[in-house]
């Protein structure tokens, strides 16, 4: 097939008519006349004025790079090998294990390449018989002076000289009554089908290298490969009505080679005897693998054939090429061709690129456009069931003094840069590549309308489905993704239900309620052991919520009907529930206030699962969500839901890190901002201690105040200023007060440093004041040390919040001392833990590194 | 300043490091430039070392610059980076250094002969997150600057 060769770097074909259907008459050479008046038309000169430009370039035409590579060749041909192997995925993989074992050396092989003959235009005029021997050629334009190039040409259009990558009006020039047809990828692709098909029949050993061509192994086929190569072709032209040509030959360098002879429509068998004498006169550059480059590089030693090739020795192709070209060097002028058919090579990368009609106007375009490049890019890979971790953007730079581009819409004379980055975690998701991207270009530092093409790439490739089963699972975005996903099921079951039960009397309702907590079982721990235990009064398999669980505020703002027939549920008992939590509901919200109720609110009506509302909900979801669904308003259900949340969300350490010492660094990073945000200010820095889950289980403790109460013991001083964000504003700083009034000793100790070092504002002096005195005696107070270790860690993040930007050394003293002082205290070793994740989480936001706390003290 | 510094003793290679600088002086005043940084390279263009120098001018800073303070702080700067030889690592001969500006926004092309000495750079970057240790952090109205070093990551691939 007359493609060219190194496809990336070849410019992509003009695109001009693309959003024209195809509406080509073969013998006709319309090139006007077409649908969309915002082409221009007639027979445009290169001096096109630029209005009608715009829907050609990604100035006019917003959805520029997804019809940009939904018309491209190149994308096509690259996307190929995913698609071919998702359909022979079984065959394919069933025979890499088969011959993995056997060397080719020893027995007499038989290798058949197959490659059908100039593919693009075969399978445009398969139905046009009276064109098989007028010239035919495809490419986008048929534009006499269009500078749209040619992908394939048939033979008689390359007795005129015709050739792939020739500009079509170059090609017209050469041969006026050339006739062009547009594109037909579906053709395409179901031609490719059957190809493939026919060779599949025909044996398992298939290398597929591009749509239209194959290798076969045909060594343990029966009788003459020579005669099934015929009964191959033939049943190639009968599926498909294409000519395909074939090479035998006992390797698949010289197969390949023989197939070159063969063209076109024809076979080719070199037996091993005639291999010497056929590659005797063989020019170097028929060799798969050299290039213009390397073809150069040998000629400049005067090696032109094969032939003069041998006579080089291996020692010294190493040493000029390196080990492997040399190697392979050495071989292929000999026929040597030891690879094995059907070793599949796995893509090292996966990307999008587009270098043609690229025209930025401002910053703004420019974002547009790699956003919808990584959209391209993030189908790509999950295509192809893999991710990434490196990331490499392209760009293609005009150079200062180059003239506009030959081709229309084309890149011109540019400077290729390049910029890339790695990320410790694969990933696939569009909104990381975006990210990753916006940085990457900014690192360029660019004038947008210099950038006449761009590409991203991704390697370190992983597949999907291993990572998922490893670190993914465990990790914080795929659990908070996966409870989303949970409740969304959980909140059309619940519809479902609740529909039934609409019809239905009250037994039918309890079932379908049943059905509500069954389905939710899964989801909660305690739902099971609930079941068994607790709510006493029904006998059947599957039973609502025992009524201590049910959260008062959905109760009390359920309509009225609703209520009733929830009620009647639970056999009037819902009723002296309410009455008699009414007083504590008072306790419950006065403490509970510390936690941002906006945020929680906000998040549970963008209908994240993240936070603590909804995941730690588990046993009461049925009930909120069933109310949800009935209320035309959120906000009841929400403000409901919120005020309980806070308290027995800190007790279930198997569903969320419970403090952030927990938290793994590399994780955090990777989150995006919000989530980020969130976490960093919901979570408390250390576990709760006491609680357990038992707690929760029995009816009889009412725990619930047990939990109001404690915690209002232990926010009670600190939660407004902490929330206040104020630690260090004022002179004294306002920590300063507090600590000194505090009960905790080793509070008191700190405000008697702010004044003995010096009652500067900084931290530094203090700390270094503090190592004076015995530390690990510190740990010897048990009194508050919840309480101290809360606020020490909130005055230090507020601390490096205020220094972060201006005073990294300071920072850096503080936590070098804290350091010091945690080889010596259980207390500052826990300290030190739990604000260090986010103390290099600022580093990273605000100097792109982390602090390097590891050099010796 | 009353201060003992370290400069180079080869005339060319003085006047190329202070023309170097003195032609970023306009963009650092207008508050254009963001950080500055000296990298040192191995031959294959990998950094191995960078000293980034990361500034910050108010732009809306109206009162007199106190002289003074300015100066106070900038000699504590000096006088720390004197000290900060363990901090750095030995580097072979062959290695070469180079002096990067980051800037905020590209400069108008035209607007300085100073700036056509700047050249966009083509020294390659780490692939993960550095090691940051810092130098000095001084601030004085109207000028924040803050030296840090920047190390590769332990888990950066090796070339």
């Amino acid at each position: 097939m007359a493609v060219p060769s190194n496809i990336d770097t070849e410019d992509e074909s003009s695109v001009k008519n693309y959003l024209q259907s195809n509406h080509y008459q073969p013998s006709a050479l319309v090139s006007s006349n077409c649908i969309n008046n915002q082409n221009m038309k007639g027979s445009p000169s290169s001096t096109v004025s630029e209005p009608s430009n715009q829907s050609h370039s990604t100035l006019g035409d917003p959805n520029f790079v997804e019809n940009y590579f939904k018309n491209s060749r190149l994308h096509f041909i690259g996307t190929w090998r995913n698609r071919y192997r998702k359909r022979f995925r079984t065959l394919s993989d069933g025979f890499n294990c088969t011959s993995s074992n056997i060397k080719a050396s020893a027995l007499k092989t038989a290798i058949m390449h197959v490659d059908m003959d100039c593919f693009f235009v075969s399978v445009v005029i398969r139905n046009h018989l009276e064109l098989r021997d007028k010239p035919v050629a495809v490419c986008h334009s048929d534009n006499r002076k269009g500078t749209a190039e040619i992908s394939s040409a048939n033979y008689p259009a390359r007795d005129y000289g015709i050739k792939a990558g020739m500009f079509v009006r170059d090609a017209k020039a050469l041969c006026p009554h050339l006739v062009i047809f547009p594109y037909n990828f579906e053709a395409y692709e179901e031609v490719a089908d059957q190809f493939y098909s026919v060779l599949h029949k025909h044996g398992n050993k298939v290398q597929a290298v591009s749509c239209d061509e194959a290798f076969l192994d045909v060594t343990d086929s029966e009788g003459d490969p020579q005669l099934l190569a015929s009964k191959i072709r033939r049943e190639i032209f009968e599926t498909t009505g294409c000519t395909a040509s074939a090479g035998i030959a006992g390797n698949m360098l010289m197969a390949r080679l023989a197939t070159r002879t063969a063209k076109p429509d024809g076979q080719c068998y070199i037996p091993p005897e005639r291999v010497d004498d056929y590659l005797s006169q063989l020019p170097i550059k028929a060799l798969p693998g050299v290039g213009y480059v390397l073809e150069e590089k040998l000629k400049k030693q005067n090696v032109w054939t094969c032939g003069q090739l041998c006579m080089i020795s291996k020692d010294s192709l190493q040493k000029d090429f390196g080990l492997k070209t040399g190697e392979m060097l050495w071989n292929y002028s000999r026929g040597v061709d030891n690879r094995l058919v059907g070793l599949i090579q796995e893509s090292k990368s996966v990307g999008a690129e587009v270098n043609w009609g690229v025209r930025f106007k401002d910053v703004k375009d420019a974002q547009n456009f790699l956003s919808n490049l990584c959209k391209e890019v993030s189908l790509r890979l999950q295509g192809c069931g893999v991710e990434g971790r490196t990331f490499t953007l392209k760009i293609k730079k005009r150079r200062k003094d180059a003239e506009e581009p030959t081709k229309y819409m084309g890149h011109g004379d540019c400077e290729n840069l390049s910029h890339s980055t790695t990320v410790p975690v694969a990933t696939d998701d569009v909104e990381v590549l975006q990210r990753i991207t916006k940085q990457l270009f900014g690192s360029f530092h660019l004038d947008v309308k210099e950038i006449r093409g761009v590409g991203l790439q991704v390697s370190r490739l992983e597949s999907t489905e291993n990572s998922k089963q490893g670190l993914e699972r465990n990790s914080l975005k795929s659990w908070l993704t996966s409870a989303s996903a949970r409740t969304e099921e959980l909140c059309k079951n619940n519809y479902v239900a609740k529909e039934s039960s609409n019809q239905g009397c009250e037994g039918e309702g309890d079932e379908t309620l049943g059905q509500l907590c069954g389905n939710s079982v899964g989801l909660s721990i305690q739902m099971d052991s609930n079941t068994s235990n607790g709510a006493a009064c029904l006998n059947e398999v599957s039973v609502p919520p025992p009524i201590c669980h049910l959260d008062m505020g959905v109760l009390k703002s359920l309509p009225p009907e609703l209520f009733s027939e929830l009620n009647e549920i639970y056999g009037g008992k819902l009723v002296d529930f309410v009455a008699k939590n009414k007083g504590k509901t008072e306790n419950m919200n006065h403490t509970l206030r510390a936690y941002s109720h906006e945020k929680i609110e906000g998040a549970m009506k963008e209908g994240q699962a993240a936070l603590l509302p909804s995941m730690v909900f588990q046993n009461e979801i049925p009930v909120e969500n069933k109310a949800k669904q009935h209320i035309a308003k959120e906000v009841p259900a929400v403000s409901g839901a919120e005020s309980f949340v806070p308290a027995s969300g800190l007790t279930k350490t198997d569903l969320i890190p419970s403090s952030l010492s927990q938290v793994d660094t590399a994780v955090l990073q990777q989150l995006p901002e919000e989530l980020k945000v969130d976490i960093l200010e919901h979570l408390p820095a250390h576990r709760m201690q006491v609680f357990s889950p038992n707690v929760l289980l029995y009816p009889t403790e009412i725990p619930l105040e047990a939990l109001g109460t404690k915690t209002a013991e232990n926010n009670s001083g600190s939660k407004d200023f902490v929330l206040d964000n104020n630690l260090w504003f004022g002179t004294p700083p306002h920590w300063v007060e507090k600590f000194k009034v505090s009960n905790c000793l080793i509070l008191n100790i700190l405000a008697e440093m702010y004044y003995k070092s010096g009652s500067t504002g900084n931290l530094s002096p203090i700390l270094q004041c503090i190592s004076s005195v015995s530390i690990h005696q510190l740990d010897a107070f048990q009194d508050g040390w919840d309480e101290a270790m809360y606020i020490l860690c909130e005055l230090l993040k507020q601390y490096i919040k205020l220094k972060i930007e201006l005073d990294i050394e300071e920072i850096y003293v503080c936590f070098r001392l804290l350091r010091r002082f945690a080889m010596k205290s259980e207390f500052f070793i826990q300290m030190y833990n739990i604000v260090y994740p986010y103390l290099q989480a600022l580093v990273g936001e605000n100097y792109g590194g982390n602090l390097h706390m590891s050099l010796k003290d | 300043m009353n201060l003992v510094v370290q400069r180079a003793c080869h005339p060319q290679l003085r006047d190329y490091i202070h023309s170097a600088v003195f032609g970023l002086l306009p963009f650092i005043q207008k508050g254009m430039v963001e950080r500055a940084a000296v990298i040192f390279f191995n031959t294959d263009g990998i950094p191995v070392e960078r000293f980034v120098f990361k500034l910050a001018v108010n732009q809306s800073y109206g009162s007199k610059v106190e002289d003074a303070n300015l100066e106070f702080s900038l000699r504590s700067f000096l006088i720390k980076l004197s000290v900060s030889e363990s901090l750095t690592k030995v580097l072979p001969r062959d290695y070469r250094w180079e002096i990067t500006a980051y800037f905020r926004s590209l400069p108008e092309a035209s607007a300085n002969k100073d700036v056509e000495q700047w050249i966009p750079t083509d020294t390659r970057q780490w692939e993960q997150p550095p090691l940051l240790t810092p130098i000095k952090s001084m601030s004085s109205e109207p000028l924040c600057v803050q030296l840090y070093i920047e190390h590769p990551s332990l888990s950066e691939p090796k070339p």
